[in-house]
């Protein structure tokens, strides 16, 4: 019997000394944040750093249905972050470094998500798992269990290096350069707690892709990413990187930038030590909404940003690691795990077939093939980690990696056992056909669980995911092929703008009730390393995208053009005949008319994104307000069809007074008679509601209404495409902050100017 | 042995063909209502996974839940932080709260006549690697514990134990009783 004996002391001689030196620490940390001694704010980065992070109604309160309830967690006055209840529900990211994942590892996952979570372990869009619903004094105790099988949550969360992520199917690809696995692993060991990373004012992702025009890596959304190549250098084939900074998805996603081409593989390393230091050293600090690299990176233009870089290398201490851990890291790369053998002809298992089609991938090593577990929106059993785990052992030897669609890939299956994984997998329910495909929906966890979340991600997700898995067999390949991402609100992880079609979480009012949305973002492109982002037309009800969907989707497959793909659709129609399409579903009822619109996915509550109850006040009170708002979206809608047109300055002209109406629109909720120029209405804004923090309150963000200022402030009279593509975004988003403003605000006067 | 991360399953005997979507307005209605014992947080589901934990209720020390692992209907009580002084009397309230909760939703207007919870058929396994490590030390030890508690709520030599061998799996049992003994019954005892 196990009594008094504590994980810590089980678990000593397992764990590496110094990850278990941190956890105590962290334990620590935990004690004095509970005596008093510790301020929550600093308790709440020093808890994030370890991956440990918020969740939804961890703030005390939460919608019934019919009212706010005061949630009364049982050490009421204690708190693990501002405004973070202390007992409330919590969230722990676990990094998987590359998406690499070992059967002991799978195993401690399906151990954790039992004990201390819900039974589920869910992987996310990054390639690391989370568990939810986790109390902050378990935490501890989970990360020593993770570091006896090498896990560490070190950096999963906070202003740090998260997760290095990489191409799933490194080492095994059809189009890789080289393979990325030991670079990657490199850099994750190289920047794991790096002096010069513990300064920056907002996280920092790191990407590695194999190859310049797939999607798996998506390079062009990260604040470094690393593409391989290979060049000849004196006549000899040398591996390089053309080393890329400063993109990133958030609310307005920006394309990472060329920083350096054809970079020799030894060079990766201080390259990014030096990226560090520079943006810890120039980016923003007190701007939350502004701090990514990429702010940083576009506001010096990527020349100077690079001078300063190559600036920085040259002064460089000499650090032995930067050659050594690559060709460590090489020397640990997986064994080739069985022998290669070839499907033999015969009867096969019911469904392997199709399932064949969709699910395995032809490897670059004759007579091995990659297979695609399916997992329904990312979310995995205690049973099915364990089940997995078995099948790594016997048919891969941890050779498993998680994709950032949410999909687990098992490698270097033989392809004579092919049938047999299949059947494997079909005992475990997880033997899904259509990995791949328009039906393996990627969504961010949203208003489950996710406090920023708007819209229910996952419950549209598991909707759209059934229609199409019933209608797969009638759809035609073109439309099967499709990508469809869905994120709850615009801040992007469910990686919607590099999308065929998709969504994000917004709301909209009909009289005093809030409806549940989604902005819909069509003609973005996964290829390419996630090389286009895609641009919103319409916001249409929850309950309505389906429909929305199929109308847009049947006019694809109707008005298409011989090989035309659906990007190159979306540019030909234009989008103001497919906002012509989905207008009339964008139109909204009563809510006695409709009252199943006022509800969303799998959430039979009435929705609401705030406190505000049923009033004709309130209604009457908007109504002015409306009237600019609608002006606004007018505005921004020109703005896209400007840039479509690459009309660039008619874009960011039309996105500036876009924000102008929107801004007025604020002003007349509290006082329906305002009329002023734009200058007025700026000023008005900036005194009244951002300086009073009375905008910032209700929006959670500042970066919303430091897009107007920039815009007014800074008005751009010849930008690039780049400039005006980003303008454009910002209006859409900074109304999409009006609107949550006026969802949110108590009705009264125009608030003293500050 | 500490035993307050307790399970208790009772499987359903009609019912499991019942849309797990169904559960989910019940289960917020009840945080409306306060229905159960414990704070009750929210409502979460896993209606597309294969024989997951279903719908949930989170609440502060539990989580209810209409459960499909193994592919076998039941309603769980999933105890996390209740600070009973005694190991029985955890599986005392594990119990009540349980049965309580399966009975209420028995008796929901959308499941009435087509929902029931065996009283006497369910699983009890304590949900801690660390306290009850797979093996038979520990099943003896729930067993000491389980047996007088049983013997009280079902009588003694009225049920029988199948203990878990699977090293991977919690220890615990499943208990199959002669019969089914009405809720209400079973209740007035735990009170």
């Amino acid at each position: 019997m196990s009594e008094n004996i504590s994980w810590k002391a089980k678990l000593q001689d397992q764990m590496p000394q110094d990850w278990a030196k941190e956890i105590d620490e962290f334990e620590s940390s935990i004690v004095l944040n509970k005596q008093g001694k510790m301020e929550p704010r600093i308790f709440a980065e020093t808890r994030l750093r370890r991956g440990a992070y918020g969740q939804r109604y961890d703030n005390g309160h939460r919608n019934d249905g019919k009212q706010i309830r005061q949630l009364k967690y049982p050490n009421q006055g204690m708190f693990k972050g501002p405004d973070t209840h202390w007992d409330a529900p919590g969230m722990e990211r676990i990094k998987f470094p590359w998406g690499g994942i070992t059967a002991d590892q799978l195993e401690v996952m399906a151990d954790l998500a039992e004990e201390y979570s819900d039974g589920i372990g869910h992987i996310t869009t990054r390639q690391d798992f989370q568990l939810h619903f986790i109390h902050i004094e378990d935490t501890p105790n989970i990360m020593r269990r993770l570091a006896a099988v090498g896990i560490t949550t070190r950096e999963a969360c906070g202003n740090s290096v998260r997760n290095v992520t990489a191409c799933p199917l490194a080492g095994v690809c059809n189009t890789q350069a080289f393979d990325v696995t030991p670079h990657s692993k490199a850099i994750f060991q190289f920047m794991l707690g790096h002096p010069d990373a513990q300064d920056f004012g907002r996280k920092f992702k790191i990407a590695f892709s194999g190859c310049p025009g797939e999607g798996c890596g998506l390079v062009n959304m990260h604040d470094m990413g690393f593409i391989a190549k290979k060049v000849m250098v004196n006549g000899k084939e040398t591996k390089c990187f053309d080393v890329y900074v400063g993109g990133g998805l958030g609310p307005v996603p920006y394309n990472a930038k060329l920083l350096f081409e054809n970079h020799p593989e030894d060079e990766i390393l201080p390259a990014t030590q030096a990226v560090a230091r520079v943006y810890g050293r120039l980016g923003e600090k007190k701007i939350r909404g502004m701090a990514r690299i990429k702010f940083l990176v576009a506001k010096l233009g990527i020349e100077e940003f690079r001078k300063l870089v190559v600036e920085e290398r040259k002064i460089l201490p000499h650090d032995p690691r930067w050659t050594t851990l690559i060709s460590e890291c090489a020397k640990e790369q997986e064994s080739v795990p069985q022998k290669p053998s070839e499907l033999k002809d015969g009867s096969y298992p019911k469904g392997f077939v199709e399932w064949a089609k969709t699910n395995a991938y032809k490897q670059i090593q004759p007579g091995y093939t990659t297979v695609y577990v399916k997992v329904p929106l990312g979310d995995l059993t205690s049973k099915q980690l364990r089940g997995l785990a078995e099948l790594s052992r016997t048919f891969v030897k941890d050779t498993v990696r998680t994709s950032v669609e949410q999909n687990l890939l098992f490698r270097w299956v033989p392809n004579a056992d092919l049938p047999a994984f299949y059947e494997a997998l079909g005992k475990l329910g997880l033997n899904e056909a259509n990995a791949n495909t328009i039906s393996d929906i990627t969504s961010c966890p949203g208003t489950d669980t996710c406090k920023l979340g708007i819209s229910a991600s996952r419950g549209l997700a598991r909707e759209l995911s059934s229609q199409l898995d019933k209608q797969m067999e009638s759809l035609p390949p073109e439309v099967k092929n499709l990508k469809l991402k869905v994120s709850g609100c615009p801040n992007s992880c469910g990686q919607h703008p590099m999308s065929d079609l998709g969504f994000y979480g917004v709301s909209r009012k009909s009289g005093s009730y809030a409806v549940p949305h989604f902005q819909m973002v069509i003609g973005g492109e996964w290829t390419n390393n996630g090389g286009t982002y895609g641009m919103a037309v319409a916001a249409v009800p929850s309950k309505r995208i389906p429909e929305a969907m199929k109308r847009l989707t049947d006019k694809f497959v109707k008005e298409r053009q011989k090989d035309e793909n659906f990007q190159k659709f979306i540019a030909r129609v234009g989008k103001v005949e497919i906002k012509n399409v989905l207008q009339d579903l964008t139109v909204l009822p009563t809510h006695d008319a409709e009252p199943e619109l006022f509800t969303d996915w799998g959430d039979p509550r009435e929705y609401t994104i705030a406190d505000i109850g049923k009033g004709e006040c309130a209604g009457e009170i908007v109504a002015p307000a409306e009237f600019s708002t609608t002006a606004a979206e007018n505005k921004v809608f020109e703005a896209q069809l400007k840039l479509d047109a690459k009309d660039f300055k008619g874009a960011v002209d039309y996105a500036y007074e876009s924000m102008v109406f929107a801004a007025e629109a604020v002003i007349r909720n509290h006082h329906r008679e305002y009329v002023g120029n734009a200058d007025t209405t700026v000023d008005i804004f900036r005194k009244s509601f951002f300086n009073t923090g009375v905008f910032v309150k209700h929006v959670n963000n500042t970066q919303f209404a430091a897009f107007l200022f920039k815009a007014h402030d800074n008005k751009l009279a010849n930008p690039n495409p780049d400039e005006a593509h980003r303008q454009v975004e910002e209006a859409q988003l900074y109304l999409e902050a009006v609107y949550s403003y006026m969802n949110n605000a108590e009705p009264g006067p125009v608030p003293a100017a500050k | 042995m500490d035993f307050h991360k307790l399970n208790v399953k009772f499987f359903a005997e009609k019912g499991s063909d019942i849309p797990l979507a169904a559960f989910i307005p019940v289960f917020h209605r009840w945080i409306q209502e306060d229905k159960l014992e414990g704070f009750l947080v929210d409502v979460t589901e896993y209606t597309h996974v294969h024989h997951g934990p279903g719908v949930l209720i989170i609440a502060q020390e539990a989580n209810y839940s209409v459960d499909e692992a193994e592919g076998k209907r039941g309603f769980m009580y999933a105890q996390k932080r209740v600070p009973e002084k005694k190991a029985e009397d955890h599986f005392k309230t594990a119990f009540r709260r349980a049965l309580q909760a399966a009975s209420f939703l028995e008796s929901e207007k959308e499941f009435a006549g087509k929902l029931k919870f065996a009283t006497g058929h369910f699983e009890v396994t304590i949900n801690d690697r660390l306290a009850a490590p797979a093996g038979s030390a520990s099943q003896a030890e729930i067993e000491k514990t389980l047996k007088p508690f049983l013997d009280h709520l079902y009588g003694a030599g009225s049920y029988q134990l199948t203990g878990e061998k699977d090293p991977k799996k919690l220890a615990g049992f499943v208990v199959k009783v002669k019969n089914n003994p009405e809720a209400k019954d079973l209740l007035t005892k735990l009170k």
